[in-house]
């Protein structure tokens, strides 16, 4: 799944902006940077992509808080605040590939054989699909409001049960409803890493996350209550289940020591590790001779494994919108031009929308004709 | 965009190259040597515009860091731009000016890096939506026409560094027109007028040697003798990518190919249209200018992932700066 372009409306910063996430010859780039100034609508445009998807992709994350009124973008003017635009809108141009056509396809027909009435899969010409959202909701017949999350509006019609496949899939591998693991890794999905001011309960996982994908409801739940997913479980329960001959592609550790090496060299990621008086166990590090737990590491060194473990397990994010929101905070800047550089290759296809201030990644993306600035920091006239 | 060198600077060493903060140099660097180096050492990629500027911020940070430098050899032979190199560090090293290297490229450009087949090739092919013999076809036609603009610059080169020492390109190719010219109707490319450049040459660099009292200078008999090397160029030959001006023959590429192909509107790569290039060198290099940077990405992307498998004394060329900043870790 790729984002082509996001047009936003009356949304926090936003009063109106179009961006194209493709490059000169229309190929939808690996990494965009967005960068500019503070209150410039960064972080609103990731918010905005992760408002109009929450809902259809099964996607909750209390990083981006419900949509409330005063998420409507509200001008002001001289004789004071204008009076508030109906409602925020959010159109978002999406494209999927043939290859994760098929797999959708298959997942949910696989998934749901034993259901009443088959999911139906409108045609999609090129693969595209445009979705649009609003805010504040409509309102049912009987006059309640729609949730939040509800798609107002899909080209062609009827197209929400596309943006099913990943949810479907990871619940059905869950159950042993599918076949085949890689029809998992061929559809994607959504992640977003917010600005991260709460880093060490994130990656120790001492908070009850909820940023977990899933399908019904009910059992997303009973999940957020009891389930405590920050990368050090993460870690944990790969440890304690990975099959004694994993395959390469299997062998998730191995990927996140490679990524990690190749950002953070000569610092190296050993693996999870137990000691005799450590039956726990611990992910360790190593630099200059000496090894040390995760707790132990540097912020720069735990936001690196973060991006590393909740890319690649438990459910790789392969062919997914991944969003970014600042990834400098915490890091030197040597770690930010080897993340921009690394990145296209953790997973497989993912098309990555990144927030930044840092002239390092400012670069890296100009370069690479990735950049898009929204207000400028130096004043020009 | 912000002058991104006014902001503090981080690096163990400096890479100093030329062209701009996007340019071929500065993206390439950016990214082999992150990909060949990490952060052990880390290192800064400071492109200066042109060789003399690097001269300027060598000695400007020089003595604050170690600086490695490369910059394009241009029409110069191997030997000659060793030796310049070779004394340019020396210089530099007697007023306690670290350099770990100071090299040129051993083709005459980065440009020319790029005129590889596996890197010209799939990237083009992509971009115009053609086959390789319609790239190869391009090539051949535009490699004749350009010849005598390549000699003529390799003759400039040649005077500036046997018998002057600034640029004698005012003097010498004055009111001459050495490029060719692009024909929209035919799309094709049109050879400059030989006979009136040549004789051009001759008067202008009479009056030159006049002015300049020069007893042992023949521009024109260099002119001729290069010209006769070169004008034969085609697709399977190695000289004209390796000693031409590289960018001069992307450009020329991008023309043909955009005229005869087209260019997606709009970023849209379903609706494409193919442009017309009878504009004059400013608006020509206007147009070209956002074809060029839509491609530059790919074009080093596709270099970097190449590079284990074009010519050995590339790769070896890459692996000897490498091993150069590898040896100055700090």
């Amino acid at each position: 799944m790729k984002l082509r372009k996001v047009r936003i409306q009356n949304f926090r910063a936003i009063k109106e902006t179009e961006i194209v996430f493709a490059d000169a010859l229309g190929a939808i780039r690996p990494i965009t940077v967005l960068a500019g100034p503070n209150g410039s609508g960064k972080t609103s445009v990731l918010y905005a992509i992760i408002q109009s998807l929450r809902g259809v992709m099964g996607y909750r994350t209390s990083d981006v808080p419900e949509p409330e009124e005063l998420d409507i973008h509200r001008p002001i003017s001289e004789s004071g605040l204008s009076r508030v635009p109906p409602s925020i809108t959010v159109t978002l141009d999406i494209e999927f590939a043939g290859e994760e056509r098929a797999a959708i396809q298959k997942v949910l027909n696989e998934a749901a054989f034993d259901e009443p009435v088959p999911v139906r899969l409108p045609e999609l010409p090129g693969g595209k699909l445009r979705a649009v959202w609003k805010y504040p909701p409509e309102r049912n017949a009987d006059g309640s409001l729609k949730p939040n999350w509800f798609l107002n509006h899909t080209e062609p019609r009827n197209a929400i049960p596309w943006f099913k496949g990943r949810s479907t899939a990871i619940s059905a591998w869950r159950d042993r409803k599918l076949g085949e693991r890689d029809l998992l890794d061929k559809i994607g999905g959504i992640c977003l890493f917010p600005q991260d001011r709460s880093l060490r309960s994130r990656v120790m996982g001492e908070r009850l996350a909820e940023d977990e994908e899933s399908t019904a409801g009910s059992e997303r739940k009973s999940r957020d209550r009891f389930s405590v997913w920050g990368v050090l479980e993460y870690l944990s329960n790969y440890s304690r289940s990975r099959p004694e001959n994993a395959t390469q592609e299997e062998n998730w550790e191995q990927k996140i020591r490679e990524g990690f090496n190749g950002i953070c060299a000569p610092k190296e990621y050993l693996g999870f590790m137990y000691g005799s008086d450590d039956p726990l166990g611990a992910p360790y590090f190593k630099d200059n001779g000496s090894a040390y737990p995760l707790h132990m590491a540097a912020s720069g060194e735990q936001v690196i494994i973060e991006y590393l473990a909740r890319l690649t397990y438990p459910s790789p994010m392969n062919h997914s919108i991944v969003l970014i929101d600042e990834p400098e905070i915490h890091l030197h800047p040597g770690w930010v031009r080897q993340l921009y550089r690394a990145l296209p290759k953790i997973g497989v296809d993912n098309q990555y929308i990144i927030t930044t201030h840092s002239t390092e990644l400012y670069a890296a993306a100009a370069a690479d004709q990735a950049l898009i600035e929204m207000g400028s920091l130096v004043e020009t006239n | 965009m912000p002058y991104l060198s006014a902001y503090p600077r981080g690096g163990q060493i400096a890479l100093l190259c030329e062209g701009d903060l996007i340019g071929y140099e500065a993206t390439l660097f950016q990214k082999w040597t992150g990909a060949e180096l990490g952060t052990a050492p880390l290192v800064d990629i400071w492109p200066c515009g042109t060789k003399n500027s690097i001269f300027g911020i060598s000695d400007s940070i020089g003595r604050s860091r170690p600086i490695f430098i490369i910059e394009d050899r241009d029409f110069r032979s191997m030997d000659e731009s060793r030796d310049d190199c070779r004394r340019n560090k020396n210089d530099r090293e007697r007023r306690d000016i670290k350099v770990v290297a100071w090299c040129a490229w051993i083709r005459c450009e980065i440009e020319n890096y790029l005129l590889e087949p596996d890197v010209l090739l799939p990237v083009f092919r992509e971009a115009f939506r053609c086959t390789d013999d319609d790239i190869v076809l391009a090539v051949n036609e535009i490699l004749p026409a350009l010849a005598l603009y390549q000699a003529a610059q390799h003759v400039r080169y040649r005077a500036q560094r046997q018998w002057v020492s600034t640029d004698p390109v005012g003097a010498l190719l004055s009111g001459l027109k050495a490029g060719p010219s692009w024909d929209d109707n035919e799309r094709t490319i049109v050879p400059p007028d030989e006979v009136a450049f040549r004789a051009g040459l001759d008067q202008n660099s009479r009056s030159w040697i006049e002015q300049m009292h020069l007893m042992q200078c023949d521009v024109v008999r260099d002119f001729d003798a290069q010209l006769v090397l070169w004008r034969n160029c085609q697709w399977h030959d190695a000289s004209w990518r390796s000693d031409w001006a590289g960018k001069e023959i992307l450009h020329w590429l991008r023309v043909a190919l955009t005229s005869r192909f087209g260019w997606p509107i709009d970023g849209d790569p379903d609706r494409r249209q193919t442009l017309i290039w009878t504009l004059n060198r400013t608006r020509r290099e206007a147009q070209d200018r956002a074809i060029e940077s839509a491609l530059r990405p790919r074009m080093i992307d596709r270099f970097l992932a190449s590079l284990p498998s074009l010519p050995r004394e590339i790769q070896d060329e890459f692996s000897e700066m490498k091993d150069a900043i590898k040896s100055r870790q700090v």
